[in-house]
């Protein structure tokens, strides 16, 4: 008699544990993939690059606040910068070590004071290389003849503009545009940004 | 049966409950974690010092994609009790801002080489309804929440001129006033 409503009890502890445990991974599960969702639903898209329009403002809400601590923390507001991402081609398949990549783009200066492109690699952080080199701005970067300007994005040394990408799945670019001007802040969706083309892969 | 579907719907609300908590705590707990990490670089890990980070490179991985093109101080700051007063010299001829930080990630309050009211940039941040007494020319700002940051950027407009900018940088300060 006692046995079976030891049994009994057990059964229950042992059911709402396995609420608690279900509970659990549903509920953080669900939060990070809600995270991802909504804040990709929320972006703006030109091209291969995509930007948020509420990273580190105040009209933030708790999905981008999450985004934002987990990908961009300590992000600035977008009246001081535009922060624009790419991690894919002009295809559409994921930026990697594994293959070469043409960066092409216009003189972007009209578009603010000063601008800069990153390298990332999947973990958000800076890729090491021998040269030390991880980012080209508007400082630094060589021009072509025409005023424009490509960045080669490969794992071996090119001439010219190379951003060295180590030997990652994943690679990021951040494309980073400080004081920017207010025709830039109105056509976030529109204006011409660099496009990123697959040379050859391993 | 009608046991079963207790369970499910008890499991399905107290994960609805989880989910949202999960949402609302990550960016505090990221930010404190982060802040928490910083606060250990300042000489007594103290808050409200400075702390001059070194230039960016691939060992930077204290917060995700910092710019290598950019020289950060920290000063992870408590206002509670006290104002804090920021003072921060402004370069010549490069990019310089100073942004303040709540700690559920929101970018309150920034003032850049263009808009500083004086150089070097004077400020007195304050929590919300605490009386304080403003000596001297400083702009108050008021910190929608006791603790934060505040980061310094300068641009690094060329390498040769790193050892300049770092002389500038190594000249701001924050501390907490009377």
């Amino acid at each position: 008699m006692e046995s079976g409503s030891r049994r009994k009890t057990i059964r229950r502890i042992s059911r709402y544990l396995l609420v608690v445990v279900v509970a659990l991974a549903l509920g953080v599960g669900s939060a990070l993939l809600g995270v991802n969702f909504i804040t990709q639903k929320d972006l703006i898209r030109n091209g291969e690059w995509y930007t948020g329009l509420t990273y580190g403002s105040e009209q933030a809400g708790m999905y981008t606040r999450a985004a934002v601590a987990i990908v961009a923390l300590f992000a600035l507001d977008r009246s001081e910068v535009i922060y624009y991402t790419a991690d894919t081609d002009d295809a559409g398949q994921l930026l990697q070590s594994s293959c070469d990549y043409r960066i092409e783009g216009t003189n972007l200066d009209p578009y603010a004071s000063w601008w800069s492109i990153t390298v990332y690699g999947g973990d958000n952080f800076l890729i090491p290389n021998e040269q030390n080199r991880y980012s080209y701005t508007n400082k630094n970067i060589k021009y072509d003849v025409d005023g424009n300007f490509t960045i080669f994005l490969s794992s071996t040394p090119k001439t010219g503009n190379w951003l060295p990408t180590g030997n990652q799945n994943k690679i990021i670019l951040m494309l980073r545009m400080y004081n920017p001007a207010p025709s830039v802040c109105e056509n976030l969706d529109t204006i011409e940004l660099p496009h990123i083309t697959k040379e050859e892969c391993e | 049966m009608k046991n079963w579907i207790k369970l499910v719907v008890i499991t399905l609300l107290l994960a609805a409950v989880i989910h949202v908590a999960t949402v609302a705590v990550l960016p505090y707990g990221i930010t404190l974690h982060t802040l928490a990490g910083m606060q250990q670089k300042t000489p007594d890990g103290q808050m409200n010092m400075i702390y001059q980070a070194p230039p960016i490179t691939a060992d930077s991985r204290d917060v995700v994609r910092p710019s290598p093109d950019l020289l950060y101080s920290i000063c992870v700051y408590k206002v509670s009790d006290k104002p804090l007063h920021i003072v921060a010299p402004i370069p010549a001829d490069t990019y310089w801002s100073m942004s303040f930080y709540a700690i559920n990630t929101d970018n309150f309050f920034v003032v850049n080489d263009r808009t500083a009211k004086s150089n070097p940039a004077d400020i007195l941040l304050v929590g919300e309804n605490m009386p304080y007494h403003n000596t001297g020319d400083s702009e108050v700002v008021v910190a929608p929440s006791n603790t934060g940051i505040i980061l310094f950027r300068i641009l690094i407009t060329d390498k040769s001129k790193l050892d300049d900018l770092m002389q500038v940088q190594e000249q701001a300060y924050c501390s907490l006033v009377d």
